[in-house]
């Protein structure tokens, strides 16, 4: 791939009379890890929701994977053909509680993509399996633990073969030995499925321990960009060094 | 409660019978604009309440005669109803508060033969019977006909009116002359009146029963029925005033009496004596002159004589419920289930598309949708079953050039009248439940690519019928009850099984007991399911 996978031009986002995302321009290789990283009410998540077309925006414009959104409501065809490439995995996870961590991940292959069941079924098998999941493929969401149903939740959003895959917020439940695990089982997952990764973070040291790079917004800025070892030990901004000393 | 046996029903003459009949009906069974679940308690609280006052009724309270009592206090307490309409008993047009009517004449001049004051009653017309067995007044005095039920129940007094029971047929249909012209064919009349009786008598005839005047009439022109046979009174104000129709038969004579409580029969005989006297001066006479209902028939008043009277009276029925009344509960029973479930299988998905529409549809559709469920709601099913079988149905057959009605249509009407009234509440119901639904249920639906119609089928509906299940089989259950509505459309279910059973045996204690018994052994199960059902399924967030 020549084009970047995330391609981001002025992007601006009002919610009423408040801008959340102040003319941003960035662009994400293909296969990079991102870690977006700054304050509450940074802007953080809004940003990969308007990257998957969950949230309109005012200016500018977002290129996923080289399909464009442009700002107001999309068309429809540009917003199928950007879920084709992109998968999310919500700080909440959002599973469908009343189907099976199996139904949950073969939902959308076989109704969606329209991939015959059995195919659907092997495939949601070995990606459960995969994310550490095998016990559980019975197991309706209510009765999983917050780190298996966030695994069942990558597992969902894989089984539509993205090629950039948002994370909101994916340490916010979890306790510090998960974090470890998470780490590692996306490190090889973002390899073997050449993913570009945006995961939505305040945990620094996961930032650390996973990104290629950290992006730090403030108030609608980036106001920081690098390699989360320097970005993220040697801040050049003192509000990044504020972010810090608080988070410690 | 007594329905209503008789050919004064409560129908004004109106231009628009589905409204007045719509809100007669609402004084039997409680606000028509109560919920549907409380417009089904409220009918079977009736009911029972109705067995309980015939039970309490039947003892206490005899200190004094009735003649005593009435003397005493000076005025004489008759029942009535105004809804009976001209010539009967009536609020007066020219001076409203005020009321008039032959009857009203009548019981004026037996007061003053007893040396009291008349004073009113109002009463509906069905509850006439039980309300003076009560004690609410001493004297039933509108259109109650002599019939063997009747007799057997409380004491009557001699005839104030001879009428007959005339057979009205269409003019396209010449070759209809006699009752016995229409053997195997349909014949529409009052339930529990005179000529019901006279019908069931008939052998080979479908009896289509009705509750009010103008509706029988309105089906003959229709095509819906073959013929009618009701009194005179009825026939000259309401039957042969439609061009179509024309009366071809006098089939029998029968005749209104007053009517007093058994234990009062010092009182009954008083009034008896009254009426004679003012029969033989030829007051009677007048009366009825001057409300155009006399003819030669009358005549016969003023000789009138006691034996006359016992012989009048002396067939009085004491038939007791049997095997066949049960059989007739358990055919009703049947119409009963199959209404409401056709009903509700109607109801539950334009319910669901009337919600959808309001939730995800384009402006116009929303506001259609929207518009849908406050119309229905917001009026009463009973007027939304009247118009629809007696506007829309013989509107469209007239449109699309149809043949005649049929007696598919009062089904059909039933059908669509119910399953789209409860279609509104059920849009309600899942709307609800649609919106308790977590927004990022359809996030995550549309971030794997899913188009909302998609997302509504497979994610959101399907959570959306566990939190609605519960609301649907109450509606399904208030349902059940409110399938009784349809016997005014002349559907023959359950409730007006037991109706027409309770005058043939004189009491409602058991019919209704048997009816309310039957109601719960279709309803206890649903819920019970219900239950099971929401057990099984519980698997919302």
């Amino acid at each position: 791939m020549t084009h970047p996978a995330i391609e981001v031009t002025s992007l601006t986002k009002r919610f009423g009379e408040r801008t959340v995302l102040d003319g941003l321009t960035f662009q994400v290789p293909a296969r990079e890890i991102v870690a977006l990283v700054g304050p509450s009410g940074g802007g953080k998540s809004t940003l990969i929701r308007c990257l998957s077309g969950l949230n309109e925006f005012d200016a500018g414009s977002v290129t996923v994977d080289g399909t464009k959104l442009l700002p107001g409501s999309q068309n429809a065809a540009a917003l199928t053909s950007l879920r084709a490439h992109v998968g999310f995995v919500f700080q909440q996870w959002h599973l469908f509680p009343h189907m099976t961590s199996l139904a949950n991940v073969m939902e959308a292959p076989v109704h969606v993509k329209h991939v015959p069941p059995a195919v659907a079924k092997a495939e949601a098998l070995e990606l459960l399996d995969r994310v550490g999941l095998s016990h559980r493929v019975d197991a309706m969401p209510r009765n999983l633990s917050g780190g298996e149903q966030q695994r069942c939740a990558i597992a969902r959003a894989l089984a539509m073969k993205p090629t950039v895959l948002f994370m909101d917020e994916p340490t916010s439940a979890l306790d510090p030995r998960s974090i470890g695990s998470l780490i590692q089982l996306l490190d090889e997952l973002t390899k073997e499925r050449a993913l570009t990764l945006v995961v939505v973070t305040h945990e620094m040291s996961f930032a650390r321990e996973l990104a290629h790079r950290a992006l730090v917004l403030h108030e609608g800025h980036v106001i920081e960009d690098g390699a989360p070892g320097e970005v993220l030990v040697n801040p050049k901004d003192p509000r990044t060094r504020s972010l810090l000393g608080t988070d410690r | 409660m007594e329905r209503r046996e008789e050919t004064c029903g409560f129908m004004r003459r109106d231009n628009v019978p589905g409204r007045d009949a719509a809100f007669n009906r609402s004084g039997i069974f409680g606000s028509v604009y109560a919920p549907a679940s409380m417009r089904a308690v409220g009918r079977g609280c009736f009911l029972c309440l109705a067995a309980l006052a015939v039970v309490a009724s039947s003892c206490g309270q005899h200190e004094l005669t009735g003649l005593d009592r009435v003397r005493q206090s000076g005025e004489l307490r008759w029942g009535g109803d105004l809804q009976g309409g001209e010539p009967y008993v009536f609020e007066d047009p020219a001076h409203p508060g005020q009321i008039t009517g032959f009857e009203v004449d009548i019981a004026n001049a037996v007061a003053r033969e007893l040396g009291v004051r008349a004073r009113f009653v109002q009463q509906d017309w069905s509850a006439l019977v039980p309300s003076l067995e009560r004690g609410t007044f001493d004297l039933a005095l509108n259109g109650l006909e002599v019939t063997p039920q009747r007799a057997g129940r409380v004491a009557m007094t001699r005839p104030y009116f001879i009428f007959s029971a005339q057979l009205v047929t269409r003019k396209n249909d010449p070759r209809t002359r006699t009752l016995a012209d229409l053997h195997g064919r349909r014949v529409g009349t009052l339930a529990s009146s005179f000529s019901y009786d006279v019908l069931r008598a008939s052998g080979d005839l479908t009896i289509i029963p009705y509750e009010g005047n103008e509706e029988p009439y309105a089906d003959l022109e229709q095509g819906r029925l073959d013929g009618v046979l009701l009194d005179d009174v009825i026939v000259a104000r309401y039957g042969t005033v439609r061009p179509a129709l024309h009366m071809v038969q006098d089939v029998r004579e029968g005749y209104y009496s007053a009517a007093c409580r058994k234990r009062d029969r010092d009182l009954c005989q008083a009034i008896d004596h009254a009426l004679a006297r003012i029969a033989e001066r030829g007051e009677l006479r007048t009366i009825l002159r001057r409300w155009e209902v006399d003819n030669d028939r009358q005549a016969r008043l003023e000789g009138w004589t006691d034996d006359d009277t016992r012989a009048m009276l002396l067939v009085h029925d004491t038939t007791s419920f049997g095997f066949h009344h049960f059989v007739t509960f358990l055919q009703g029973a049947v119409i009963t289930i199959f209404v409401s479930t056709a009903s509700m299988a109607l109801a539950i998905p334009i319910g669901l598309l009337l919600a959808l529409a309001r939730m995800y549809g384009p402006r116009p559709i929303s506001a259609l949708s929207t518009a849908y469920v406050e119309l229905f709601r917001g009026t009463p099913v009973l007027l939304q079953l009247y118009l629809l079988y007696f506007g829309v149905m013989p509107w469209v057959r007239h449109v699309l050039e149809l043949t005649a009605g049929s007696s598919f249509d009062a089904f059909i009407a039933a059908i669509l009248g119910l399953g789209m009234n409860y279609a509104a509440y059920e849009a309600e119901i899942y709307r609800a439940g649609i919106q308790a639904i977590p927004p990022g249920q359809l996030e995550a639906s549309r971030v794997l690519g899913m188009s909302t119609p998609l997302a509504l089928r497979r994610i959101i509906v399907p959570q959306a019928v566990r939190i609605a299940l519960p609301g649907v089989t109450n509606d399904f259950i208030a349902l059940l009850k409110d399938s009784s509505l349809v016997s005014v459309i002349t559907v023959v279910e359950l409730t007006k099984h037991m109706t027409i059973t309770a005058v043939d045996v004189r009491s409602w204690a058991l019919p209704g007991a048997l009816c309310a018994g039957l109601y719960m052994a279709m309803s206890y199960p649903l819920s019970r399911l219900s239950q099971r059902l929401e057990a099984r399924l519980a698997g919302g967030s």
